[in-house]
């Protein structure tokens, strides 16, 4: 349900932004989604749905790249993908570490309706 | 026409969040932020503790709820001040409801301000609220598989408190697995095991939030 709440400052900024240059009309939103944000795609789609309905989003297209988990290992600092739950670390094999990335929600960017292309 | 962005979506929670953490360091506020399912035992840990301390420390309660002021009332029993926060229906707390809340409280009168989050084991744990300390709650009847199936939360928090412990010998409980599942997440995670009900672990747990108070 968190999908919710991040759809909301989604569509907040994306309004914020399109009114800073004057755009009327929002064609792709582009995100960084992390693996560790635990989306449901389903969710977030019907989300957006639902809260571009009336608003200059609401014929846009909402696309995102997800971001694997990345880890700084604690003990020797290496950096991996970890493979299980626990991020054992592939060179010293202890558990736990820094998120590096993978728990991003970025709005990467936003393309708007060029005028002339709706002439 | 694309225009690049690259805006943390969560930044305006973040932003808010630091100035909840900003107003607690000010006032010298230690900030408790309890997760856990609904029924792990929450309001529960909170009655107990301010029957204990409410003498010792001035507290203020914030309890989150989708509905209904039946905890706010709970605890209200204990004459502390607290505040219900109905989500109306929201899965979890924003740092946006904590701030404004934070008006209800005199906070020049306060030392520990316990914030209990909406029932819930995934989204709560997404959403910073500037707290000083997070702790997850699980009681036994919840299963030994928590930890291992919503590890974000057991990475960030504080402390975990594995409560109902006298529902043991009742339970198919692995709490070696449990406590093995958790190190493994997060190697400095303290355990504290305890009931409310029986009163056991109840003074380690009191001694930790002392610690914590200045």
């Amino acid at each position: 349900m968190h999908e919710y709440s991040l759809m909301q400052a989604l569509m907040d900024k994306t309004i914020e932004i399109a009114a800073e240059h004057g755009h009327p009309k929002v064609e792709r939103i582009k995100l960084q989604i992390g693996e560790l944000q635990h989306i449901v795609p389903d969710i977030l789609e019907f989300a957006f749905e639902v809260m571009a309905k009336g608003t200059i989003a609401e014929t846009a297209d909402l696309v995102w790249d997800v971001v694997p988990v990345k880890i700084k290992c604690q003990q020797c600092h290496t950096e991996f993908e970890p493979h299980d739950v626990f991020w054992v670390c592939p060179q010293c094999e202890s558990s736990g570490g820094e998120i590096k990335q993978g728990d991003e929600f970025i709005l990467e960017s936003i393309t708007f309706v060029d005028p002339a292309g709706e002439l | 026409m694309e225009v690049q962005v690259v805006h943390k979506v969560l930044k305006a929670n973040d932003d808010l969040a630091a100035m909840v953490r900003a107003k607690f360091e000010e006032y010298g506020i230690v900030g408790l932020n309890l997760i856990s399912a609904p029924g792990s035992g929450k309001t529960s840990l909170i009655e107990t503790t301010l029957s204990h301390l409410k003498a010792e420390f001035r507290f203020g309660v914030i309890e989150g709820d989708p509905d209904t002021t039946r905890d706010a009332e709970r605890v209200a029993k204990f004459g502390v001040p607290v505040t219900q926060i109905n989500t109306a229906g929201g899965c979890h707390l924003e740092a946006n409801l904590v701030w404004r809340t934070l008006d209800n409280f005199n906070l020049h009168n306060l030392q520990i301000i316990i914030i209990e989050n909406v029932g819930n084991l995934v989204c709560p744990v997404g959403f910073d609220l500037g707290e000083t300390k997070r702790i997850a709650v699980v009681s036994v009847p919840e299963g030994h598989d928590k930890p291992i199936k919503y590890p974000k939360l057991f990475r960030t928090a504080d402390l975990t408190i594995l409560n109902k412990i006298d529902l043991l010998p009742y339970i198919d409980f692995d709490e070696a697995q449990f406590t093995a599942d958790i190190k493994a997440l997060n190697p400095d995670m303290r355990i504290i095991r305890m009931s409310c009900r029986t009163g056991e672990g109840v003074e380690e747990w009191l001694a930790w939030i002392k610690g914590l108070v200045v």
